[in-house]
């Protein structure tokens, strides 16, 4: 399995742990702030992004607005007060999960 | 920065070879193509949008492929959200204090019910207040399509606006079938004998439909678009 579908399955959290330290974002201020974050190691393709940000945003985790900038339209992303909770449940859950699989793929680091 | 008229043409070709009619998508993606294409001229100052479009960005996103995908899960959401919406606010009337005005309503509906002593009234009251909100769609669509056509932002449609007059559209037909069904029924089971003796049957009628009538003109004015923010 490549790095970039390991982090698909994370993309959710990452979208809505982001959004829990920052106020609002938009699209292109998220695939950036990874790559910042991480040093370039990760990069979050629009194809995956933005699906990801629609269904958040169906399911009532995410509200948006509009805003307009250089003529153009931005369209902000901001948690809910179910995004809130939710976020700090699916950190905690894959904060679990990667502590599990370090244990499993490196069992002294896991007793320690 | 703000695009040259031509770099402006290169974009709107581009979403629209993608098929990205619809304002929410087209909206946001123009803003994702300007912003790394800005990012892009810090390091490559030459670098033409069309080259970046085309040999960076149609990538990332997955192309064509990729966007059909981002198309179609986006109607689905926006259409799950929008019936999701309309739901919480029809189910919000039964909830307290607004169950009081609701109560207050289907007493005096069925006050109409026992006084009124043709069916003709209540078919009336009921195709009212179901083509009402469709006929508001109807008007609000042409205001957004005038804007539309005014403006020329690239796209056609917003989806939100879609959903919305797919449940107006709804109406339209049940009142459709509403009449049909009725005058059948008239003829076959003595129908109108029923609805005079049984004045609770027209009122549920009657309160459904205002129920139905009043949730979407609230739908409608929460969320149905009829200007646009560009110029």
């Amino acid at each position: 399995m490549s790095s970039s579908k390991l982090l698909k399955g994370s993309l959710a959290t990452i979208v809505l742990k982001l959004l829990e330290e920052n106020e609002k974002m938009y699209g292109y201020e998220i695939t950036q702030r990874v790559k910042e974050i991480t040093a370039g190691e990760f990069k979050i393709t629009e194809g995956a992004l933005y699906p990801t940000l629609h269904k958040l945003e169906a399911e009532g985790m995410l509200s948006t607005e509009t805003q307009k900038v250089d003529n153009r339209i931005r369209k902000y992303y901001s948690l809910t007060k179910e995004g809130n909770a939710e976020a700090q449940s699916k950190v905690a859950e894959l904060e679990e999960f990667l502590l599990n699989l370090q244990k499993l793929l490196n069992p002294k680091l896991g007793m320690g | 920065m703000k695009l040259t008229v031509e770099q402006h043409e290169q974009v709107v070709f581009y979403l629209q070879h993608l098929d990205i009619d619809s304002q929410e998508l087209f909206e946001e993606f123009y803003d994702h193509i300007v912003c790394s294409y800005e990012a892009r001229l810090k390091k490559e100052p030459e670098l033409e949008i069309k080259t970046h479009i085309w040999h960076h960005l149609h990538i990332e996103f997955g192309g064509v492929t990729g966007f059909k995908e981002v198309i179609k899960k986006h109607q689905k959401g926006i259409h799950w959200q929008v019936t999701k919406k309309f739901l919480a606010i029809a189910l919000s009337y039964f909830k307290w204090p607004s169950v009081i005005y609701t109560a207050l309503i289907f007493l005096v509906l069925l006050g109409i019910a026992e006084i009124s002593n043709t069916p003709i009234i209540i078919y009336t009251f009921v195709m009212i207040s179901l083509l009402t909100p469709y006929a508001i769609i109807l008007l609000n669509q042409v205001k957004f399509k005038r804007d539309i056509k005014v403006q020329k932002p690239g796209y056609y449609r917003n989806m939100r606006n879609s959903a919305i007059s797919e449940i107006g559209g709804f109406t339209a037909l049940s009142t459709y079938y509403l009449f049909y069904f009725s005058t059948s029924m008239r003829e076959i089971l003595l129908f109108e004998k029923y609805f005079n003796q049984l004045p609770i049957i027209p009122t549920i009628l009657m309160a459904f439909s205002t129920l139905f009538s009043v949730s979407l003109l609230k739908l409608i004015k929460e969320d149905f678009k009829t200007k646009l923010l560009t110029t």
